[in-house]
């Protein structure tokens, strides 16, 4: 299958961390290649480690297989910011008028993501959870109370205009986080990142938490890990990754059969699986065959924090206007009677 | 710590000056190995422990530490602008605390750094900053430049140790001490350059971060107003530390080593300085206002959280910004030690106050409007190794003060 696959002018699906961060070999070393990666605008950003990576593996074979695969007629800079070939925005759209607030997509994304917990995780500023449900009410008395849940994931933001990178990925003094121009998801490198936190400080989501303790699960319970996901140390900062790690398998299964594009359901989030009510759609922003594209469109569409220019890739929808307001701007603005509940 | 006498140590004291007994100064080391000791414990806690034993957590990222880290920065700008104005600006008479002002410059950059190991979650991982540098993060920047910055210190010191009486002998060290001197302008003017830098850029920690309106200001080029707010204000408040040092040093010494003339000349920068950095900081404000306002956050949405309310306003600019303004300004009131003191004392806690409100205030704002607000207070394990630093500063000075020639008008002022 792989060997079709090849003669297809498939080439295997590697991880996107390989080449976000570590710049990839260019055939022939030359002072104008460090000058380049000098140069690499907007991207994971200069790297010693990536220059000794050149120095050391310039000219040899893996870098010319690697070059003459993966950046075929485009420069490695392009290749970061537009991807290899096709480019996508997956995203996600909630409907809020469906969301029960079960949490049904917080315990799917602790599973599938090996996310650990305490004894008493009940202190939420600690907890370690990529996605959070927030409860909010439109602060009127009995009997016109209302009540909306609002599922929070990473908002993988694009930025935009003046602020043309992701609040929390131009901020990273170590390069450990970074912005997919291929797929639009936010990625973070936890053996990289040594726990300085400003990303969480430049976060206005509150999506990026700390491991304050030392990753634990109950006796025997480690033996149910998802093997897909690393587990992390103490001391470095995670985030909801849209189970990249599910693209990933999408993409080597797809090669395996000689394809290459994945189909819609074939790459869905943990949380998007689970959720009972089917209040989260899960797909390709930009491509009109996947559900998400015309869901997003809907007049009752709307973001959080817009008007920040974060240019985030959740979406929700809800029909009551309390909680558009409540959401698309940031306090005071139009949602004064928001109250958290 | 001044009662003379031939001690033990007496032969690595400067000539012509006058310590105290070797067993008061050991008395005194010891006294402040006890705080220190505390501070070690709890340094020793977050390593060993994780950072799970402060109160920091996921709404509060940046706590004491950074907000110190930050104070402590400024602090220390006294040490390059007393370098700039002694040795490019050259105003001669400086050159009677510039050397103290390196001192302490040390001991607040030594502190900012050593902070900054105990803060972040991978200590071991800490050179990841140099090797996997993010040139558009203004953490990198401050990263670069304070290592830098920190390797002049060092470097503007060693002259200082080379001229301990008995080092000084050896006719090598002599002749390096002379040779360090003869450098100074340039070595000053790198240390300029690389402060002027980073002072900036901590500014632009909180001012780029775009999704904290509390924080975020618009710029010039890449750089945010912060940038030369916290030049300004750095550079209006150092002067006041190494005054307000000094004077606590002579309180310890119990007798004067620096002339009137040269603290009332950084006195008067500082109260000129301060006084710009008002009026700039004056105008950021209202156009901060008026700019968030017109996209949806209200002036009184970022002090409606108690206890971060409209004091904290009044307090930063008002009591710590004006009142030591007007006290810098008037040479009556300078040449009124105890008032010179309170203006610095109020000065330099005005500097603090402005780093935790830029780090930990911007993280108390809620952003979302579903978003409860959050308060944070430091534990004893923040506050502990925070303050190590302090104690260890001290003992810094005083075994500089003991064993090194700083204070070049000491022995005109106190003749033996």
């Amino acid at each position: 299958m792989l060997r079709n696959a090849r003669q297809a002018g498939l080439e295997p699906i590697i991880p996107s961390f390989q080449y976000s961060i570590i710049p990839w070999p260019r055939p022939g070393f030359s002072l104008c290649g460090i000058l380049h990666l000098l140069s690499h605008q907007g991207g994971p950003g200069f790297s010693f480690g990536g220059i000794v990576q050149l120095l050391s593996r310039q000219g040899g074979p893996i870098a010319k297989r690697s070059e003459a695969s993966f950046y075929e007629g485009v420069t490695m800079k392009e290749a970061h910011h537009k991807g290899h070939g096709k480019t996508y925005k997956y995203g996600m759209v909630v409907d809020l008028d469906k969301c029960t607030g079960c949490g049904a997509c917080m315990v799917a994304c602790m599973a599938e993501n090996n996310l650990p917990f305490r004894k008493d995780n009940s202190d939420r500023l600690r907890s370690s959870l990529w996605m959070r449900v927030y409860k909010i009410s439109n602060g009127l008395p009995f009997p016109d109370m209302e009540i909306s849940y609002i599922p929070r994931p990473c908002q993988h933001c694009e930025g935009h205009g003046h602020h043309a990178a992701t609040p929390c990925v131009s901020v990273c003094p170590a390069c450990a986080t970074d912005y997919s121009h291929e797929t639009g998801i936010v990625s973070q490198i936890y053996t990289r990142c040594f726990g300085c936190r400003y990303c969480m400080a430049a976060c206005p989501y509150h999506v990026r938490i700390f491991n304050w303790w030392d990753p634990t699960w109950p006796k025997g319970m480690e033996k149910y890990l998802n093997p897909d996901v690393s587990v992390r140390m103490r001391g470095v900062v995670e985030k909801c990754s849209f189970c990249y790690h599910r693209l990933q398998r999408a993409r080597n299964k797809a090669y395996a059969e000689g394809r290459r594009e994945i189909h819609e359901d074939e790459y869905q989030t943990a949380c998007t699986q689970a959720c009972p009510a089917g209040a989260i759609t899960f797909g390709d922003l930009d491509n009109p065959e996947h559900k998400v594209y015309e869901l997003k469109k809907s007049r009752y569409a709307f973001r959080l924090l817009e008007e920040l220019g974060t240019n985030p890739k959740v979406y929700y929808v809800s029909t009551r206007d309390w909680v558009r307001k409540a959401g698309d701007v940031y306090t005071g603005k139009k949602g004064n009677d928001v109250m958290p509940a | 710590m001044d009662s003379a006498s031939a001690s033990f140590d007496s032969a690595l004291i400067p000539e012509g000056v006058k310590r105290c007994k070797l067993k008061w100064f050991l008395l005194w080391i010891g006294i402040l190995h006890g705080p220190v000791m505390v501070g070690v414990v709890a340094t020793l806690m977050c390593w060993g422990l994780a950072l799970n034993v402060t109160y920091l957590n996921n709404n509060f990222p940046f706590g004491l530490w950074i907000a110190a880290d930050l104070g402590v920065i400024a602090l220390g700008a006294g040490a390059f602008f007393t370098g700039f104005l002694r040795y490019i600006l050259n105003i001669d008479e400086l050159k009677n605390i510039v050397n103290f002002a390196v001192v302490i410059g040390i001991m607040c950059y030594a502190a900012a750094q050593a902070i900054l190991g105990v803060d972040i979650g991978q200590p071991l991982r800490g050179w990841f900053i140099f090797w996997h540098a993010n040139v558009h993060s203004m953490l990198t920047e401050v990263a670069f430049c304070i290592t830098c910055y920190f390797m002049v210190l060092c470097i503007e010191y060693l002259p200082l140790i080379l001229e301990n009486r008995q080092i000084n002998k050896i006719g090598f060290f002599h002749g390096m001490a002379h040779h360090l001197h003869e450098a100074m302008p340039t070595i000053a003017a790198i240390g300029v350059f690389l402060s002027f830098f980073h002072q900036g850029s901590l500014g632009g920690v909180p001012g780029v971060l775009y999704g904290r309106p509390f924080a975020f200001r618009e710029g010039f080029l890449v750089w945010p107003w912060t940038f030369f707010l916290f030049i300004l204000s750095a550079i209006a408040a150092g002067p006041c530390f190494t005054i307000l040092i000094t004077w606590i040093t002579e309180k310890f010494a119990r007798k004067r080593l620096v002339k009137r003339n040269v603290i009332d000349i950084l006195a008067r920068i500082s109260g000129r300085l301060l006084v710009v950095y008002l009026v700039l900081k004056t105008i950021d404000t209202v156009y901060w206002v008026s700019i968030a306002g017109k996209v949806g956050a209200p002036f009184s949405s970022f002090y409606a959280n108690h206890p971060y309310g409209y004091w904290v306003l009044v307090l930063e600019l008002g009591i710590l910004g004006v009142i030591p303004a007007i006290i810098l300004l008037s040479t009556k009131a300078r040449q009124n030690e105890n008032l010179l003191v309170i203006a610095c004392l109020l000065n330099c806690a005005g500097i603090f106050m402005n780093r935790w409100i830029m780090t930990v205030q911007t993280l108390v704002v809620p952003v979302m409007s579903f978003d409860k607000f959050v308060s944070y207070h430091p534990n004893w394990v923040e506050y502990a190794s925070t303050l190590l630093y302090l104690w260890l500063g001290a003992i810094f000075i005083s075994i500089t003060y003991r064993y090194l020639p700083i204070f070049p008008q000491e022995k005109e002022l106190n003749p033996l």
